[in-house]
Order: C-alpha cells, then sequence, then structure tokens
C-alpha cells in the first residue's frame, strides 16, 4: 500500500490519508475485508501524528469506506462497485451545480468556463 | 487516562510570573513545550517533578495527586532535563548500576541494547562524550525502567541532525497507547515532525494548546497589501509583519474571503508570528 | 538509600581520593611518629567526608538528579547523616591504633577533636543545605579556624606548665571527653531535623 504525505501541498494530512486510501479502494488497490495498518503502525510509519491519522480512520468510517473492529483494527469495507461510482457521480454533480450558481455572478460565460477546465485539464 | 493535568499552576518570583496554566497531556500522545528561553519551561517541568513548589494549582501526573504519590510514582516517569547532568566521572555501566539502586523496575538489558543501538561506550567517562552521546545516555537511562512518562527538557536542542533524528525515531517508538511523552524545546522545528500537540509558552503563559495539524490546517499565511489587510475582519488576523512591499499575516484560512491566496504556515513562522504580537 | 550511597562511594573514589590519601598517610606517620597532632588531621578529614560529598554533589547537581528518582528529599538528607556517622566511626580504628602506640591519653584527645569535628559538621550541613556549596565554603573556613583555635587552645592547657596537677588536666579532659561526644552526636540529631526541614523546602 502506498501512500504519499506531502507537508508543502497545503492539503490537511488528514485528508491526504483520506483520499489516497479511497483511491486505492477505488482502484481496487486495496480488496474488501483486507486489513489496514493500525493507526499507531500508520502514523509511526509515516512520521505523522496519531491524532490525524485516527481522524483520517474517522472519516473513512463515517463515509463507509472502511469498517473497525474493536480489538482488532479496521478494515477495508465490502462496497458495490456500481455504488461508489454512484456516489463519485453525486459528488461531481453537486460541485458543478456550485459552479454554475457561483459562475453569473462573476459574468461567465458557459464557454469561459469550458475553457477554464480545459485549461485545468492541460496543467494536470 | 491522562499523562499529566496542570490545572491552575502559577509560581511567581522577583521579576517572573508562570501561569496560571492549564494543560493536559493524555496518554498515548506527545506534547511538545514550545517556548523561547526563559518563557517557563524549565519552571513548569520543574514544577511537574517537584523540584519547584508551586504557588497555587494541582499537577496531577499518571492519575496520582502530585507531591503526594513522589517518590514512588518517580518509578514510572523517566525524566532528562537539560541542566541536570548525569555526575561526569561515571562511565554508562556505572550509571546503569546507580539507576539500577534506584529504579525498582531497572532492566539492565533494555539499558545495553540502547546502549549497543546507540553506539555508546560502556567505559568512557560521561564527561568525555560529546553533547550528542551525553543526550543519548540520559536517554537510554531514562528509558530503561519501564516508565510511562516521558519528560524531557532541550533533548534535542544542539546536536546535529542524525543525532537529532536517532532521538526522534526512539521516542517515536516508546509513544503507544501506554505511553506519553512531554518535551520542551526552544527550537520549534524540533517538534513540529514528532507532536501530536504544541503549547506555546511566552513570557510565563500559555498562548496556544492546539493539536498540531488541525493548527497548521486552520491558520495560514496570506501576503498581501495593507489595504487588503484593512479589509478583512480583524478578528480573523492573528498577528501581522509588515515590511516595504506588503503585509505578511497569520489568518484563519476558513475566515478569508474568495480570491486570496493563503499560504500553507509551519509551525516556526506560525509561533514566531505569534510570539511577536504578544 | 542504597542508591545515594552507592554515589557517594564513585564520588568518594573518583573525586575524593586524594582526601582518602591524606587521612591514611596523617594517621601513618602520626602513629610513626608516635604524636597524635597529624592523628588529628585525619580525624577531622574524615568528620569533614559528608560535608565534601555534600560540596560535590551541590556542585554537580546531582542532588536534583536523585530527586528526580524514586527518592525521597526526606531519604537523600538521612543519607548524608547515615555518611557523617559511618566517617565517624571510621575514626574509631584510628583511636584503638593510637591508644595502642600512644596510650589512653591520645585517645581522649582524638575523641575531643571528634567531637569538635562533628559539631563544625552539624553546624555545617544545614547552612550548606540552605545556602549551597559555594557560600558554605566561606563559612567553612570560618569555622574550621574556630576549631582549630579551639583544638589549639585545649592542647595548649594540656602541654603548658601552668601549675595545675597532672591528674586534674587528665581528670578535666576525661570529663569533657566523656561529654563532649555524646554531646556532638546530640547536636549532629538536632542539625539533621534542621537540615530536613530546610530541604524540604529547597527549590532546584
Amino acid at each position: 500500500m502506498n501512500l504519499m504525505i506531502s507537508n508543502s501541498s497545503g492539503q490537511p494530512i488528514y485528508e491526504q490519508i483520506c483520499s489516497q486510501i479511497k483511491q486505492l479502494i477505488q482502484s481496487g488497490g486495496l480488496a474488501a475485508d483486507e486489513a489496514l495498518p493500525s493507526i499507531r503502525l500508520l502514523a509511526k510509519d509515516l512520521r505523522i501524528s496519531v491524532i490525524t491519522t485516527k481522524r483520517a480512520y474517522e472519516e473513512l468510517e463515517r463515509e463507509g469506506y472502511i469498517y473497525t473492529v474493536p480489538g482488532k483494527g479496521s478494515f477495508v469495507a465490502r462496497r458495490n462497485p456500481e455504488l461508489m461510482r454512484e456516489e463519485q457521480l453525486r459528488k461531481i454533480e453537486s460541485l458543478m451545480e456550485e459552479i454554475a450558481r457561483l459562475a453569473p455572478g462573476c459574468g461567465l460565460s458557459n464557454e469561459d468556463l469550458m475553457e477554464m477546465f480545459s485549461i485545468l485539464h492541460l496543467e494536470e | 487516562m491522562n499523562a499529566i493535568e496542570l490545572r491552575g499552576l502559577t509560581k511567581s518570583y522577583q521579576s517572573f510570573q508562570l501561569g496560571p496554566l492549564d494543560l493536559t497531556l493524555p496518554m498515548g500522545t506527545i506534547l511538545g513545550l514550545v517556548g523561547e528561553n526563559g518563557a517557563g519551561k524549565s519552571t513548569t517541568l520543574k514544577s511537574i517533578l517537584d523540584l519547584i513548589r508551586p504557588d497555587a494549582g494541582s499537577v496531577t501526573v499518571l492519575g496520582q495527586t502530585v507531591p503526594d504519590a513522589y517518590p514512588s510514582l518517580k518509578e514510572e516517569i523517566g525524566v532528562v532535563l537539560d541542566e541536570l547532568a548525569i555526575p561526569g566521572f561515571l562511565d554508562a555501566r556505572e550509571v546503569g548500576k546507580l539507576m539500577a539502586s534506584a529504579y525498582s523496575n531497572w532492566d539492565e538489558q533494555v539499558y545495553q541494547s540502547y546502549l549497543a543501538k546507540l553506539d555508546l561506550p560502556s567505559n568512557k567517562k560521561y564527561k568525555d562524550f560529546s553533547r550528542g552521546m551525553k543526550m543519548k545516555l540520559a536517554l537510554a537511562a531514562a528509558l530503561s525502567h519501564h516508565a510511562r512518562l516521558l519528560i524531557l527538557d532541550e533533548a534535542t536542542s544542539g546536536l546535529d541532525p542524525m543525532v537529532r533524528q536517532e532521538i526522534l525515531d526512539i521516542l517515536y517508538d516508546f509513544c503507544d497507547e501506554e505511553h506519553a511523552i512531554l518535551l520542551s524545546s526552544h527550537i520549534v522545528s524540533d517538534l513540529e515532525k514528532i507532536c501530536d500537540y504544541i503549547a506555546f509558552l511566552h513570557k510565563g503563559r500559555l498562548v496556544l494548546v492546539e493539536e498540531k495539524d488541525r493548527l497548521l490546517e486552520r491558520f495560514g499565511l496570506l501576503k498581501c497589501s495593507e489595504a487588503d489587510l484593512a479589509a478583512l475582519d480583524p478578528s480573523a488576523v492573528l498577528a501581522k509583519r509588515v515590511h516595504h512591499y506588503g503585509v505578511e499575516a497569520l489568518v484563519e484560512r476558513d475566515r478569508m474571503p474568495a480570491g486570496l491566496t493563503v499560504d500553507a504556515v509551519n509551525l516556526e513562522e506560525l509561533i514566531i508570528l505569534l510570539a511577536k504580537e504578544k | 538509600m542504597k542508591s545515594l550511597l552507592l554515589l557517594d562511594w564513585y564520588t568518594l573514589w573518583k573525586q575524593l581520593k586524594l582526601f582518602l590519601f591524606f587521612i591514611v598517610f596523617y594517621a601513618a606517620i602520626s602513629l610513626a611518629g608516635q604524636s597524635y597532632s597529624f592523628l588529628g588531621f585525619s580525624v577531622l578529614f574524615l568528620c569533614m567526608m559528608p560535608y565534601y560529598l555534600l560540596q560535590l554533589n551541590d556542585s554537580s547537581r546531582v542532588d536534583a538528579l536523585l530527586l528526580l528518582m524514586p527518592v525521597g528529599r526526606q531519604t537523600v538528607v538521612t543519607e548524608r547523616y547515615v555518611t557523617a556517622l559511618l566517617s565517624a566511626a571510621c575514626a574509631l580504628p584510628i583511636f584503638l591504633a593510637a591508644g595502642l602506640v600512644m596510650g589512653v591519653e591520645a585517645v581522649t584527645l582524638l575523641a575531643l577533636q571528634l567531637a569538635a569535628g562533628l559539631l563544625v559538621l552539624a553546624l555545617l550541613l544545614p547552612l550548606a543545605y540552605k545556602f549551597g556549596a559555594t557560600k558554605s565554603r566561606m563559612l567553612m573556613l570560618v569555622m574550621l579556624a574556630l576549631f582549630f583555635s579551639t583544638s589549639g587552645i585545649i592542647s595548649g592547657l594540656l602541654t603548658e606548665d601552668n601549675g595545675l596537677p597532672e591528674i586534674a588536666i587528665d581528670h578535666w579532659v576525661g570529663i569533657l571527653a566523656r561529654f563532649a561526644l555524646p554531646a556532638a552526636l546530640v547536636l549532629l540529631g538536632v542539625s539533621y531535623l534542621v537540615s530536613l526541614r530546610i530541604y524540604q523546602k529547597r527549590e532546584f
């Protein structure tokens, strides 16, 4: 399992852990019911705070990506891939709605938005 | 359980007052006490250890009231105080014997393994050690009686980066659910890596106690013009540094209007800016 | 207590070796020359040993280091007075040797000196706990001057032909010796209680 934590990205460390584990789950890099490293071990290996690691796991659990068995540790939750895709789509939709809401205030047309998006894509 | 609880701890000297301090170190975590020289870090640590008698307030260590629970409670605490050194004429073997006679839980095997791991000769006198070796020996001695709480004063200052990393690695390994560490330093970057909590002591008062990562998430560095800054909600601006070409301000990220770039701040910048403001 | 005694032993052996040598050296030349005055030095040095140990501990701040360990303040003070009694006990073989070589009179005089030494120690230790090693060192010099003048007067009384019949002097010294030592020990006890009070309040 690969996790890359950057201290300079500006993205909170717990978010980095969350999003990378989610990606691993979605891409199949982590199988269902596979054990995740303990909070303490992950914190030690990544040289990050235990509290932050705990927060990331709690977040993942709340979103249903992992489950915790007391005394045993945390495991990847069994999830329907269709459902996961559905969830991602919903998220994209809601972000787009937000864009659609904000754009007129700045006088951005649909074409402007498309252009902005393609520039963003190029940069990535 | 909390490893350390300070409630209203106060100690007055002629020209300096510490506190009242309220501070909690939960079990399983590492708290870094940061502050300039003379901010009261040593006084705080010494009050916890009953080397100094506070004027007011209560100190609880590992769930027991201090100083009533001393000296037996000290079996559970490992201490390295910068200014209190091992006598220079002793070598590592003799230090081990001395500790063994004081601590009922002394574990000579653990001690020997630390000496081997940290490359410490057992027959060289302490006074002939380099600063790094002295610190490593003090740490080995503090860790070899199965302490649950470790209190370190300036343990990493003045050490070369390799030794510092070695020491930080040992501290990482030490701290699990059953253990806790309180360490002080005037070098913030030493603490940035290892601590779960940061407490910033300035002129005898705790300016800030916060979970380290949340602190770095919550605050950011805004670089803008003075006019831009004036337009912001002043309560969202914690500190600022004005220079010829603009302003650098420590701000709450969430409360900044869209369009302003807020850079990530590192702990050292944050502390320095805060210290200047207070 | 064990750790404190061990530390004192290390300190004695590593830092005060010369001191130990002089105790034996003075005793030896004194016994060889059948003159008790050097023996007096030995006894005095023995009496001062606990103070020197305290001084070394204090200057390297070992006292405070010990308090970080499961060692109470009371134990630290108690151990210091135990070393005082131990080193006083070390004077006994010197007494015995002096008695065999020089007779009872020498023993009586040495007992007086031991009493005086313990008396100085009883005064010095609380001062050292109160003011620290450096300041109390000055006080010690004053005390030593006092000690030497006192013992000088006593030996002066004995050696000078001051008209008193010999037996009377012996008798007088004998009585003094008999009471001086217990009195010094009582004072040491009082000193212990005072030191304890001082040390309980001390901050490091």
